[in-house]
């Protein structure tokens, strides 16, 4: 699997580095995110939980595509944004679907760190959300099937520690 | 027959996005360098630099160097400067390049509204544009609409979205609804309610 170009932009100034994944890691985001999708389309919970179900679904494979580039961003402020973002060429999302994806973060941040006042999630942006993880779970599922390469994801074969 | 913009007629493209720019965005009285111009405007050198020129030599735009950078600002002093201020911000300011963006799906929304500080006129250079639409509009393809206008207008368009009954039984009860709802408005769209034989679309 070759890296491609944004991420070693982003390797540059810090944003994302280098660590190799363990087998079971990838199995592991992907098993969760599709704990998530179930919670998310579970009808009785309340729809600001199933909005954030379906957000940590996305986060999680979201992960789950970088890690299997052995990547990882850093601990930075906006690293779960950034996480989202990447997914345009970690797992070739949709163009149209960034918008959504983009629209999750900053909804999550409104419920999560003032829940009385932007909790007022929708039906129709939950119904996005749960499409847009639908979708982006398909591919994700397949990185489980292919084989880990973690030099060949590299430019460099060796030298880089991981953090 | 096509309908055309009030603004397609009286103006170029390449006017168009100048006059945005430096007289109809909230930052446009602040001045705007050139680089900032060529990345508010998405046009190419040339012919930002020839327009550029043509405002200036009529006096509707002055230059100033600031720090080794031209800066670009808006003559108040000049004559039609109030006018052609309101002209621009009526046709090309936020509420116009928003609704434009948003017209395509005209028949699938209710009502569409910008909220928050733009609206009451209160933001900063930073601070995004929100906007509220209520109907059953495609999601995806209204945020992607909204972000291909996001560099003309200098900042990030942050969307909610809620179908009409939605709208009004949360807003009885939540605080942020109840607070958008009291606060300042600036009216897009707004139509009768939809039938709900319009499908929505993904």
């Amino acid at each position: 699997m070759k890296r491609p170009v944004q991420a070693d932009n982003l390797i540059k100034i810090g944003a994302l580095r280098e660590e190799d994944h363990t087998p079971d890691e990838i199995q592991s985001h992907v098993a969760l995110a599709e704990g998530h999708l179930k919670a998310a389309k579970i009808e009785d919970l309340p729809i600001t939980v199933r909005y954030l179900n379906a957000y940590d679904g996305v986060h999680q494979v979201a992960t789950a595509a970088l890690r299997a580039l052995n990547l990882r961003t850093s601990n930075r402020a906006g690293a779960r944004d950034k996480t989202i973002q990447a997914l345009a060429w970690s797992l070739n999302a949709r163009t149209e679907l960034m918008p959504v994806l983009a629209q999750s973060n900053a909804i999550r941040g409104k419920v999560t760190y003032d829940p009385t006042d932007g909790a007022a999630v929708s039906k129709t942006e939950l119904s996005a959300l749960v499409g847009a993880l639908e979708e982006i779970l398909k591919p994700a599922r397949q990185l489980l099937s292919s084989k880990p390469d973690p030099a060949g994801s590299r430019k460099k074969k060796s030298g880089s520690k991981p953090a | 027959m096509d309908q055309i913009s009030a603004a397609e007629v009286l103006f170029s493209k390449t006017q168009q996005r100048v006059l945005r720019a430096l007289f109809a965005l909230p930052t446009s009285s602040a001045g705007v360098s050139y680089s900032e111009l060529l990345r508010l405007t998405s046009a190419g050198a040339g012919g930002i630099h020839r327009e550029l020129q043509q405002f200036v030599r009529a006096g509707l735009v002055r230059e100033r160097p600031v720090g080794g950078r031209r800066i670009y600002f808006p003559n108040e002093a000049h004559p039609i400067y109030e006018e052609l201020r309101a002209i621009a911000r009526k046709l090309l300011g936020i509420p116009a390049l928003v609704k434009k963006a948003l017209e395509p799906f005209s028949m699938q929304i209710e009502r569409a509204f910008i909220y928050g500080s733009v609206a009451r006129n209160a933001e900063d250079a930073e601070s995004d544009i929100d906007v509220m639409v209520i109907g059953i509009p495609p999601v995806e393809k209204v945020l992607g609409a909204l972000q291909e206008i996001e560099p003309a207008l200098g900042r990030h368009v942050s969307a909610r979205f809620y179908d009409s009954v939605e709208f009004h039984k949360l807003g009885a009860s939540n605080a942020f609804l109840q607070r958008v709802q009291a606060g300042a408005t600036i009216e897009l769209i707004e139509h009768a309610p939809l039938s709900k034989a319009v499908p929505a679309q993904s």
